[in-house]
C-alpha cells in the first residue's frame, strides 16, 4: 500500500476503529491505542484490497481482533471504565441511548454497532465477529429486548412523581 | 424505546480529533514496514556445513506431519474463509548436536548454544512471525496474521499412548468450523467447531500419529 492509498483510507476509516473500539472496550483512550495499532497492521498488511467495501470489512475484523486481546488482559478484566457516554448527546431524546447501548454485555454492542451503524448485514456481522449469523440474529434480538427494558425504566425514572388528588 | 436513527445521529459524534488522526499517520508511517532480525548468516553456514559434515538428520520424526497440519488447515483453509490470510507458519526445529544447540527456522540453521549460555534463551524475530527459545531448549513460535489473528506453538510435544501430542493456541479468530485434515494419505476428521461464545482463546491438541495422521480436537 502506498502511503498515499494509507493516508486516504486512515482519514476515510479511522473513526469506524474507533467507534468500533469504544464499542468493545468502553474506554476512549484504549480504543485510540487499538485505532493506532490497526492503523499500524493496514500500513504493514501485503496483500491487496478487491474495493473499498473489502477494506472496510478487513478493518472491522481486525479492530474486533484487537480489542478482543486488550479484553484478554488480565488488568483490563479488573478495570472498570468510568466513560460519560452521555456526553456526545445535544437533547432530552437523545440522552441515555448511547449510555444504554454501553451498558449491554459486550457481547451485544458491538452486533447492535455493526448492524445498526455500520449497516452491516447479519452474515457481514458474523464475519466480522467470527460467530455464527444465528448467533449474530439471536443477539440483536436480546440486545433489542435489553435495551427497551434499559430505556424504558430510565424514561420511568426520568418522569417526576404526581401525588394522585381527590377531586371534590 | 431504542431509536437507530438517534443512535446514529450518536455515533456520528464519536469520532477521533482530526489532529490525532493526522498524528496516527505520522507515526505509523515513521515505524519500520519490517523488523527482520536474526544471528549473522555466518553463524547459519557454519552449523548447516558442520551438520552436512557429520551426516546429521532431524531427530523430531512425527514435526513434519504437525507442519503439514499447519499448511493445510491454518493457511489453506482459514485462507478460503478470508480468515487469518497472510499468516507466516515456519518449520522450526530444535536439536542438540555433540553438545551444541541448534535451530533451524525454514530449512536454516543457527548454531545458538553462546547465546543460550550468555542469555538463558534466544530470539528470533521473523517476517510475521517470532521464536522464542527457553534455557530448556523448547522453541515456542508465534506468528501473527494480517487480520490480528496469533497462532501459536511450540516444538515441545508429550508422548500420550505412544503418541506425540503437540499443543496449539488460536486468538483472535477463533470460529474455523468444520473441516478435514488429509497428510499422508490418511485422512483424518478433525473435529474443531466454534461454540457460541468463542470470545476467548482456543486451543488445540494436535496428535501426531506413527503413520503421519494428524488428529486434532480442541481443548475447553
Amino acid at each position: 500500500m502506498t502511503d498515499e492509498a494509507f493516508e486516504q483510507a486512515v482519514r476515510e476509516h479511522a473513526n469506524t476503529i474507533f467507534r468500533v473500539a469504544c464499542h468493545a472496550l468502553k474506554d476512549r483512550q484504549e480504543a485510540e491505542d487499538v485505532t493506532q495499532t490497526v492503523l499500524l497492521r493496514l500500513y504493514q498488511y501485503g496483500g491487496e484490497f478487491q474495493n473499498g467495501e473489502h477494506l472496510k470489512h478487513w478493518l472491522l475484523r481486525v479492530a474486533v481482533n484487537e480489542s478482543r486481546k486488550i479484553l484478554r488482559s488480565p488488568w483490563k478484566k479488573r478495570s472498570v471504565p468510568l466513560e460519560d457516554w452521555d456526553a456526545v448527546s445535544e437533547g432530552p431524546e437523545e440522552q441515555g441511548i448511547l449510555e444504554a447501548v454501553m451498558a449491554l454485555d459486550g457481547k451485544y454492542r458491538l452486533p447492535v454497532y455493526l448492524y445498526y451503524y455500520e449497516d452491516c448485514s447479519v452474515q457481514e456481522v458474523a464475519a466480522a465477529l467470527g460467530i455464527n449469523p444465528s448467533t449474530v440474529q439471536t443477539r440483536l434480538q436480546r440486545a433489542r429486548e435489553k435495551l427497551r427494558r434499559i430505556l424504558s425504566e430510565e424514561r420511568k425514572e426520568a418522569i417526576p412523581y404526581v401525588r394522585p388528588q381527590n377531586i371534590p | 424505546m431504542f431509536d437507530p436513527k438517534t443512535y446514529r445521529d450518536l455515533c456520528d459524534r464519536l469520532i477521533l480529533d482530526t489532529e490525532k488522526i493526522e498524528e496516527m499517520i505520522v507515526m505509523t508511517e515513521n515505524q519500520n514496514k519490517k523488523t527482520t532480525s536474526h544471528r549473522p548468516i555466518r553463524v547459519a553456514l557454519i552449523a548447516a556445513a558442520l551438520a552436512a559434515a557429520l551426516g546429521v538428520t532431524a531427530s523430531a520424526a512425527e514435526l513434519p506431519a504437525v507442519k503439514e497440519f499447519f499448511a493445510t488447515f491454518f493457511v489453506t483453509v482459514t485462507t478460503s474463509k478470508d480468515v487469518a490470510a497472510g499468516l507466516n507458519l515456519p518449520s522450526v526445529t530444535m536439536e542438540e548436536r555433540d553438545g551444541r544447540s541448534v535451530l533451524t527456522i525454514n530449512g536454516e540453521e543457527t548454531d545458538i548454544t553462546e547465546a543460550m549460555a550468555l542469555d538463558g534463551g534466544y530470539h528470533y524475530q521473523g517476517d510475521g512471525f517470532e521464536v522464542q527459545v527457553d534455557e530448556r531448549g523448547v522453541a515456542v513460535i508465534t506468528a501473527h496474521g494480517n487480520d490480528g489473528t496469533i497462532v501459536s506453538y511450540s516444538t515441545e510435544a508429550l508422548s500420550e499412548g505412544g503418541n506425540t501430542v503437540y499443543n496449539v493456541t488460536t486468538d483472535g479468530q477463533p470460529t474455523y468450523g468444520d473441516y478435514n485434515v488429509v497428510v499422508g494419505g490418511e485422512g483424518m476428521e478433525a473435529p474443531v467447531s466454534g461454540d457460541e461464545d468463542t470470545e476467548r482463546l482456543t486451543s488445540y491438541e494436535i496428535v501426531a500419529g506413527k503413520n503421519g495422521s494428524v488428529l486434532v480436537s480442541p481443548i475447553d
